[in-house]
């Protein structure tokens, strides 16, 4: 049942009280008063808020409209031998090899310096980028202009000033990365190397990879590999950039930072001069490599001595050593 | 109580210059105003016990009329069933806001014209359905009010109800057949 009231039997409104309520003056003041505006700006906003929705529609439209044609044009094509899109791969360890390799190098595991999980960042005032300068060390004043640094014999190695971006004041205090390390090698170091690594994953976004056989990279017997390892807890992730620019070897005789040749993540694989390792030439939209406990990288350079510096990714530092 | 709405097509030609000027001219609003008034502050007066309260709702449906003239469109529909439909809705927001019971004003006549509608029913059952009365819906109490206590043609409870005639004929028929089983069990 309804909460009604009945009124029975109400007396009609008489003209007077009809009259009495009667005032137009008041109802157009009401409609031409700020709440008139109010409506009116009401209105408007809505109208722009339909507008900015509709051109928001029309601007994500566009992207994926580009996005897909992009996509689908193959703009990002390069020759390679091999085409891999948004997989993830898995490098298991092997133990046994693992030792025998460390043996080899006489470099156990225990030397590593145990450090918490993150590598010691570069802090701000030590280490400068200068774009397009190259300079030396103890000098303390540039001397090569980016665009008289000359390329090397070697078509591998990469000294183009354009796609070098990490550039290291020697002059400036050096604070490598305690917890990594550094090893110089020479290529045939790696014929006893077979197919064993850390345990990794790679994440990878339209990935072109290019191969080179390490026969290949011992023709040039100026490449050497440096031999990175940081030890970390748990996991590290590293990005590699296409054409390793976020990789840089810090030259200590010029001052010239050079990029990679190729690098081995964990290991080459196959276990002679036919190995294959990642050659400068691939691309990637996004790759990351996810280290477990160690991260292990063979860097091959043209011409890296000890003393030289590996910055990668501004955020490990350390001195290349014998 | 019947309420004469205009028929004359130079009436309603007339009127819709007026509300043309006034979509333009709020001041031309006033002819309109002056005209619908007492009809509206009546439909509101029957629905709403207080008389000053009545008139700040009349006053609103006015004031919103005015605000909206430019919305209006002529559709076959005299201008009045749209006042109509802005004053019932001030009505129902008027009883959201204030929480008050809603009223049902009723005569004899009124009372008379539904029990003649529901079943012929005698004098003795009259006390039952004006009990019967507090279990409809509002949206059925409206359908009788403008019906049977306002005398309105059908067609024109289809218009302010915004409804067709048919169907408004339906709901009619539907609510009597409500009513006449509720006062039954009643009586």
């Amino acid at each position: 049942m309804k909460n009604y009231k009945i009124i029975e039997n109400r007396p009609e409104l008489t003209p007077e009280q009809i009259a009495h309520g009667m005032n137009f003056a008041v109802i157009k003041s009401n409609v031409l008063s700020p709440e008139k505006t109010l409506a009116k700006t009401a209105a408007t906003k809505s109208v722009i808020i339909k507008v900015l929705v509709v051109a928001g529609l029309l601007t994500s439209s566009v992207l994926v409209y580009k996005n897909y044609n992009r996509a689908n044009s193959g703009e990002n094509k390069v020759t390679s031998n091999e085409t891999i899109d948004n997989r993830e791969y898995m490098v298991h360890d092997n133990e046994s090899i693992r030792m025998a390799t460390s043996k080899y190098l006489q470099f156990t595991a225990s030397t590593v310096t145990k450090l918490p999980s993150q590598a010691a960042p570069l802090t701000e005032p030590k280490v400068t980028f200068v774009s397009g300068t190259q300079l030396t060390e103890g000098a303390s004043k540039e001397v090569k202009p980016a665009a008289a640094v000359t390329k090397s014999n070697k078509t591998d190695t990469l000294v183009n000033s354009e796609s070098i971006n990490l550039v290291y004041k020697l002059t400036e205090p050096f604070k490598e990365s305690p917890n990594a390390k550094c090893v110089l090698l020479s290529a045939d170091a790696l014929d006893n190397w077979v197919t064993a690594a850390p345990p990794i994953t790679m994440n990878c976004t339209r990935c072109q990879f290019d191969y080179v056989t390490m026969g290949e990279l011992e023709q040039n017997p100026n490449i050497k590999i440096v031999w990175l390892t940081v030890s970390v807890t748990g996991k590290s992730k590293f990005n590699l950039e296409s054409h390793f620019k976020n990789i840089g070897l810090l030259k200590k005789a010029n001052g010239i930072t050079i990029q990679p040749v190729a690098i081995a993540i964990g290991a080459p694989s196959g276990n002679s001069n036919e190995g294959r390792v990642i050659s400068d030439k691939f691309k990637a939209d996004d790759l990351k490599v996810i280290f477990s406990k160690q991260v292990d990288i063979f860097m091959f350079f043209d011409g890296v001595k000890s003393g030289d510096r590996l910055i990668f990714d501004d955020f490990v530092l350390a001195e290349v050593k014998e | 109580m019947h309420i004469s709405e205009p028929n004359c097509f130079m009436e309603l030609d007339n009127e819709q210059q007026q509300i043309e000027d006034a979509k333009t001219n709020p001041g031309c609003f006033e002819p309109l105003y002056t005209k619908y008034y007492a009809r509206i502050l009546k439909f509101v007066y029957k629905r709403i016990e207080s008389l000053d309260e009545s008139r700040d709702v009349t006053a609103m449906v006015f004031t919103k009329a005015l605000c909206n003239i430019s919305q209006y469109r002529y559709q076959g529909f005299p201008f009045s069933s749209w006042l109509y439909r802005i004053a019932i809705n001030e009505i129902n927001l008027f009883y959201r806001r204030t929480k008050k019971a809603r009223i049902i004003s009723l005569d004899e006549k009124s009372i008379k014209n539904i029990a003649n509608e529901a079943d012929g029913v005698d004098g003795e059952l009259v006390k039952a359905l004006r009990q019967s009365l507090l279990y409809l819906s509002e949206d059925e109490l409206l359908l009788l009010e403008l019906r049977f206590f306002e005398e309105r043609p059908f067609s024109q409870v289809a218009q302010i109800l915004d409804i067709t005639e048919n169907n408004a004929k339906v709901k009619t028929y539907r609510v009597l057949d409500k009513l006449r089983k509720v006062y039954t069990q009643i009586a």
